[in-house]
């Protein structure tokens, strides 16, 4: 296996904190990816859109790690996520990457406030009180405190996505992951987490992708990026 | 450390299920290994307990061996039912994993979750199965015939036997969850689930085993007066080792013939069949070794009942022997059928979607139970019959002279082989039967909302 390599910074360039560069990845009869290229700097959220099929979903798998690329580079703060063995990119995501998928996936075994304090057990580096403050201190923030105690089989699907939210930003991430957080959601609800999710990012100057088919998700974006077969085909600058 | 302690902890009825089954495989298991250990460790100053003999079966220095490995074998439906409860909830097991896998936890903490949630169910159980050990060395030599006193009396090696095997069989059952725990993906076009392993890549060891079956029983035939037991023990272990990586397969080829059918059901088996084709090839394996003991127990007993016994005792010490190698076998089958429930149960709920919408579409659940007959029967009943010919092959030539005449090792061979079919179309039924409440409850119409 290859040394982690670092991005290094030109004088007066910022580091992004997600770079990838001609990233290609296929599943066993279809390409997903071909050639992606995409930045993402400190602060900025990006929706990423595109139709059924485009390769949105396996951008976002793949930068976040859980998916190596075929070929191509992907980095998270200048780490190359493919060429670090999974324990390794395990821990970069946990403390540095939030993920938030569709339907949630949180642990049902586990109580909202244990599983917004997964991230933070399984890296072992806080005590538990500290980890249960500062969960609560996110569940609270996401207006769902008072679920602390249930359990994900007692959700309803508005309140699985904002602890799922809570899950993600509970490390304090620098980079901030979305696949269609709002898909199962109805109108005002996708509407009121896509507000947390964003304040939360744009407060903790995270950037934040979020894979989208939603509009109003674009229309918050500071960046639309359009793929289509699984290349990039445009980048807008949304103001 | 302790983070996956915690959460390795068993929390659902469904993880406690799990629990309790890797727990009674690893008392099975450990019952079996002490007593085995004993009976090596017996010597003749053992012979009078409390005033009473042992069995002469562990006495005679001849058969000892046989006794030895014939408990140590039946550790192997132990291990099947153990690896079979390892897989238990698999589905809900999935969707835990792929969450943790989300919050950050990596392919080797969610290796080490799986491995100390058995080791702890493991080390509980193997404790149970030694104070069962304890309980039936000591009570053994009080009250049964002395025929049947196979556990010697226990002695002080016990003290440093039990630790150590109570920790083995844990650490077997650790062993176990890490190496058949698979990576957890969590992807967009399979949300949550494991890499699945494909079955072809045992294929070379199928072959290997097999060849040296052949070789090894080439070797024996030819140096028999050579090395008798030994050769028999390699032969026995090759045959294992040959049945468990070859019957898998025949999984496969049985589901490929089914899915020639124009009968829905016999194709709905088929595709459950290659799904999961390690299982019922596991269990056919088994069966196998247990339609080969029945064979041999019927046709042995009616060779001795057919001598005549001038010694005084003499057919009873035979037709014992035969008679507990066959109640071996009885329970290596019970204890297969359970692996079978076991699997067939969990496919069932992982789709109950797919039944509550055949259902719907009109399928009956008489139509269903079928299906999952012919699934639980097509590998395992043909293996039970396989094993008994092949055992009626070696045996009926071999005791043709006891059996006084042609027709009567025929008519012996003709009851062995009835008395195979019989038992595993019963544990067939049996099977199905077990099944048939979660059948019923995933024809449900609730069923169609499920994930």
């Amino acid at each position: 296996m290859s040394e982690p390599t670092e991005q290094t910074a030109m004088p007066g360039e910022s580091v992004a904190v997600l770079s990838m560069r001609d990233v290609q990845f296929a599943y066993p009869r279809t390409a997903a990816l071909r050639g992606v290229n995409l930045d993402v700097a400190a602060g900025e959220v990006v929706a990423v859109t595109g139709r059924s099929g485009s390769g949105k979903s396996t951008l976002l798998h793949v930068a976040a790690g859980l998916l190596r690329p075929a070929s191509g580079t992907v980095h998270v703060l200048g780490q190359e996520v493919g060429a670090l063995p999974d324990a390794a990119a395990s821990s970069l995501r946990r403390k540095h990457v939030g993920l938030v998928l569709q339907h949630g996936l949180l642990v049902p075994e586990l109580s909202v406030l244990a599983n917004v304090t997964l991230p933070l057990v399984l890296e072992g580096t806080q005590q538990r009180a500290s980890a249960q403050a500062l969960a609560h201190d996110w569940l609270t923030r996401l207006e769902v405190a008072d679920l602390a105690t249930a359990f994900p089989g007692e959700l309803s699907g508005g309140q699985s996505q904002r602890v799922a939210v809570a899950r993600a930003l509970v490390a304090g991430p620098a980079l901030v992951l979305a696949d269609e957080p709002t898909g199962s959601l109805d109108s005002v609800g996708g509407e009121r987490l896509l507000d947390l999710l964003v304040s939360a990012c744009r407060a903790g100057n995270r950037a934040l992708v979020v894979v989208t088919h939603d509009n109003r998700v674009a229309a918050v974006a500071d960046r639309e990026v359009r793929l289509l077969d699984g290349t990039v085909e445009y980048e807008a600058v949304l103001t | 450390m302790s983070a996956v302690l915690t959460l390795a902890r068993p929390r659902t009825t469904s993880d406690w299920r799990r629990w309790w089954l890797v727990a009674a495989a690893c008392a099975a298991a450990a019952v079996l290994v002490l007593c085995a250990l004993r009976i090596a460790r017996y010597r003749l100053s053992d012979l009078v307990v409390l005033g009473r003999q042992v069995s002469p079966y562990v006495q005679d220095a001849g058969t000892r061996p046989g006794v030895i490995v014939g408990l140590l074998l039946c550790c192997v439906p132990a291990l099947v039912l153990l690896i079979q409860a390892l897989r238990f909830g698999s589905a809900a097991r999935e969707r835990r994993l792929a969450g943790l896998r989300v919050a950050g936890a990596s392919q080797s903490q969610l290796r080490r979750i799986a491995m100390a949630e058995s080791v702890g169910a493991g080390v509980v159980g193997a404790a149970a199965g030694a104070v069962a050990y304890l309980a039936l060395a000591t009570t053994t030599p009080r009250i049964s015939s002395d025929i049947l006193r196979l556990v010697p009396y226990p002695d002080r090696l016990d003290i440093l036997a039990v630790p150590l095997v109570v920790l083995a069989v844990g650490a077997v059952a650790g062993v176990c969850a890490r190496t058949s725990a698979r990576a957890v993906i969590v992807a967009p076009r399979r949300v949550a689930g494991r890499l699945p392993r494909p079955l072809p890549s045992s294929r070379g060891w199928a072959s290997a085993f097999l060849v040296a079956l052949l070789a090894v029983l080439t070797i024996q035939v030819l140096g028999y007066n050579l090395w008798p037991h030994t050769g028999a023990f390699v032969v026995i272990g090759v045959a294992v080792a040959t049945a468990f990586t070859l019957t898998p397969y025949l999984g496969v080829l049985a589901a490929r013939r089914l899915m020639r059918s124009d009968d829905p059901m016999r194709q709905l088996a088929a595709a459950r069949l290659r799904a999961d084709a390690r299982t019922p090839g596991r269990v056919a394996a088994v069966v196998a070794a247990c339609g080969a003991t029945f064979m041999i127990a019927v046709v042995f007993s009616l060779s001795v009942w057919r001598v005549d016994d001038n010694t005084g005792g003499g057919k009873a010490y035979y037709v014992t022997g035969a008679a507990l190698a066959g109640l071996g076998a009885l329970v290596a089958l019970a204890v297969s059928v359970v692996s079978l429930v076991i699997a067939a149960s969990e496919q069932v709920l992982e789709g109950r979607r797919a039944t509550a919408a055949l259902t719907a579409f009109g399928v009956s659940t008489a139509e269903l139970t079928r299906a999952m007959r012919i699934q639980l029967g097509i590998v395992t009943i043909p293996c039970a019959l396989t094993g008994a010919a092949l055992a009626a092959s070696v045996m009926v030539p071999l005791l043709r002279s006891d059996l006084r005449g042609p027709l009567v090792a025929l008519g012996a061979a003709a009851l062995g082989f009835a008395c195979v079919w019989v038992l595993s179309v019963l544990a067939n039924r049996a099977a199905v039967r077990l099944v048939r409440r979660q059948l019923a409850d995933a024809t449900s119409a609730e069923n169609l909302r499920t994930a």
